[in-house]
Order: structure tokens, then sequence, then C-alpha cells
């Protein structure tokens, strides 16, 4: 079995770097999208050979998924822009110049020339030095390393929960996922800030099997991912799958086109999309004002404590992911929504 | 080996086959409408089949309901997302291949 184990993570790494390459090299940017998804599977298929079900739950979702859908959203804003379906405002147009300032310069110079061809032959020095460091890094390693594998261990039944990863993630490295929280906030926020063009069309309108498939698969997706927070605290799972999970019932929901966020709503997309980092900085504070550290809980109120965090944190990644695969401030007063017809179906089935 | 395993490999084999069909299919079927039934047929009963292989090995009915959901899932997912491909190929002016 040993040899058969082996056999197969050979064929892994191989295949991982076969499309990676496949990925960077292809001609047409759609098929490089849909390589670097297959990817993300892979990388995902690596992390459970590694006994990291957390991080393949997230590199499938969010990694893969997630990013995925992003992608092919922006390959369609793009090609909508050039054939004129996407509303272009000057603010697009701006981006767009730059971007095109960048290919000539950087991307797609003639390499005929001596300066252009010396470029590339730095480049590739360049490149090559950085693997030798990477390498002489990995090898450098000592074979084996516990780490604070063992000082982690020790703190777990303080900590609240009894997954391993979760009690890193939300109580001993709170810090960090505080401020990935921020990070992802910010993403969402640069998105608003950039670009206020919506997309004309998402696919078409009446399209009664991707209704029907959405109404059934919606509710699921939700329960799905309220499952995998609350078993985050003692198995695989936890906020960001949850929310990894919850944010592609969003990209499902605008793909679907069942409603529109209309204005009315946005002021509740602006809170959701806050709501984690909001909660996780108040709970932060109040522990600070009965005298514990930052980030610190008491054991005893610690499993409430980073249940109520995740919750929070998931339905605020659900909503940021959902908002950037938007990809544009929901609603400017220059560029109202698109009025489409509203499914007099769907409508029943959405809850007010 | 005991009886259960023979029978689990059995189905999951059963099941690969399916899959190594499909992608055959993928790689060699004239046009996109071929290749998406070759697709939907090794996630249709290839899966099927490995899932109940897997349940075999299971002895928690809970796991092998959450196998039977996903299977399920994916059921629902590929045969609209088959849908959807095919649709939109139509739309914009594929025809399927004849011989």
């Amino acid at each position: 079995m040993e040899f058969l184990k082996t056999l197969f993570d050979l064929i892994l790494i191989s295949t991982m770097v076969w499309v990676a390459w496949q990925a960077l090299t292809a001609r047409a940017l759609f098929k490089s999208i849909v390589l670097f998804i297959a990817f993300g599977l892979l990388i995902s298929l690596a992390w459970v050979r590694l006994n990291a079900p957390d991080i393949a739950l997230a590199e499938a979702a969010i990694g893969s998924g997630l990013t995925g859908a992003l992608l092919l959203s922006a390959l369609g804003r793009m090609r909508g822009m050039e054939r004129g379906w996407v509303k272009q405002t000057r603010k697009d147009r701006s981006m767009k110049n730059t971007s095109v300032w960048l290919q000539k310069t950087i991307v797609s110079t003639p390499p005929s020339t001596f300066l252009r061809g010396l470029e590339r032959l730095s480049l590739r020095i360049l490149t090559l030095v950085l693997a030798i460091i990477l390498f002489w890094a990995i090898l450098s390693l000592p074979e084996t390393s516990p780490g604070l594998t063992e000082k982690a261990i020790e703190a777990l039944p303080n900590s609240g929960v009894k997954n391993p990863v979760t009690a890193i993630l939300l109580n001993i490295r709170g810090y960090d996922t505080l401020l990935e929280v921020a990070i992802l906030l910010l993403a969402a926020v640069g998105v608003w800030a950039f670009s206020r063009s919506t997309i004309r069309k998402f696919s078409n309108p009446h399209n009664d099997i991707l209704l029907a498939f959405v109404c059934l698969i919606l509710p699921i997706m939700i329960i799905v991912s309220g499952y995998l927070v609350w078993i985050g605290a003692d198995h695989p799972g936890g906020a960001f799958q949850a929310g990894a999970i919850l944010g592609s019932a969003g990209v499902l929901w605008l793909l679907s086109e069942i409603r529109r966020t209309d204005q009315s709503l946005i002021w509740l997309q602006r809170i959701g999309a806050s709501f984690g980092l909001a909660i996780f900085l108040l709970i932060a504070l109040v522990m600070m004002a009965i005298g514990s550290n930052f980030l610190e809980y008491p054991p005893k109120l610690a499993k409430q404590l980073i249940l109520i965090i995740e919750i929070a944190a998931t339905i605020s990644i659900g909503i940021i992911l959902a908002s950037l695969f938007l990809g544009a401030h929901p609603g400017s007063e220059g560029d109202p929504l698109p009025v489409e017809e509203t499914y007099e179906d769907a409508d029943n089935q959405e809850p007010q | 080996m005991g009886l259960i395993d023979y029978i689990s490999a059995f189905f999951i084999i059963a099941g690969l086959v399916f899959f190594t069909g499909g992608t055959v299919g993928l790689l060699r079927f004239p046009d996109v409408f071929t290749r998406l039934h070759a697709l939907t047929k090794a996630d249709n009963l290839g899966l099927g089949l490995i899932i109940i292989g897997l349940a075999f090995h299971s002895n928690n009915p809970a796991q092998v309901l959450k196998l039977l959901f996903i299977w399920l899932l994916v059921l629902v997912a590929s045969s609209t997302v088959c849908y959807l491909i095919a649709n939109n190929a139509l739309q914009h002016g594929i025809k399927p291949w004849k011989k």
C-alpha cells in the first residue's frame, strides 16, 4: 500500500506542475482560468494527502471555486467592455488605459531588440536565483520540526474548542484571523470604490432550469454553511469554509437574477460586510474592559465567544465574497442598476 | 481482505470504468454536446458507483447518508450545468455534430 500511496503522490505532483505550466502558458485566457480552477482542485487534493482537511476545504471552496468565479466574471467584464455590453465609466476607462499601458510596456514588448532580450534574460536569471533560494530554504529545513505543535496541543483544553485548527485561528492566533477578516472587508471596499459600472446581463434571464436549480440548492447551501460553522468546533470546518459556501450561494443568486439587490437593501449589505469585523473587535474590546488582554477569552466563555465571532465572520465573508463577484458598487446614483423583470414564482419563494 | 472489501472494490472499479469512459469521451468526441454526454455519464454513474463502494466501508449510517447526499447534489449540479452549457452553445449557433 505504501508503494501505491507514493505512486499516487508522484502522479499528483507531476499533474500539478503540468497543469500549472499549462495555465501559465495557455494563449486563451479562458483556458488559463479553467486550468487554474483544475489546479486549485489538485492542490486541495494535495492538502488532503497532507492530512490537512481544513485547508483542503478552504482551498476547494475559495481558491478554486470562488476565485475561479471571480476570474471568469473579470474575463466576462473585459469582453463585455470590448463589445460594449458593459457601460464603461471614466474610472473603468482609466483603469483599462493603465492596463493597456502596462501591457505595452512590460508584457508584450517586441523581443527583437537587444534591450528587450537583455530584459528577458535578466528576468530569467532572477527567477532562477529565486528558485535556487527557495530550494535551498526547503532543503535547509530540519527533517522533523515539532514547531509550536506541542504548546498548541497543551493549550487546547483552555481554548474552548476541540478542533486544533479552529483553536489556533480563533483563539491562539486570533489576531491573524482578525486581520484576515479586515483585509477581506478592505478588498470589498476597494472594489466598490474603483468600479461603479454594473454588468448588464449575467446570463439569459429566462432560464427556468437554472432558477429551479438555484431555488433547490440555495437553502441547502445555507444549511451546509451553518453546519460547517457549527462543526468547526471539533471537526474540520469553520468560518472561512462556511463563508465561502455562503459566498458561492450569493454568486449563484446573482447569476440566476432571482432578484437584484435593490437600492433599499444596500445599507444591509454594508452592515453585513462589516458585521464580522465589528463583532470580532467588539468582543476583543469588551474582554479588554473586563480585564483580559486584547483578543484573550476567559476559558469558560471561550466556546460561546468563538461561536459568535465565527457566525458573524461567516456572514461577512459570504457577503464580501459575493460582493467581490458582483465586482462593482452595488448601487450608485450615477449608474442605476438595470431594471429587470422579476419572476413571480421566484418572488414567492424568497423569504421576505 | 474480507467479502466486504471485494464488493466495495468491485463497485469502485466499476465507477472508475465510467470515469475513464467519460474522460476518453471528453477527449475524443467531436463536439460540445457529445462531450457533455460523456462527462455527465461519468458524474452520474461513475460517482454513484464509487459512493456505493465507499459506503460499504463505512460503519456509520450518518456517513452513508452524507455520501448519498453528495451524490444527489452532484447529480443535480452536473445535469443543470450540462443543460446550461448545451443551451448556451445552441444559442451561440453551434450545430450538433452529424455524421
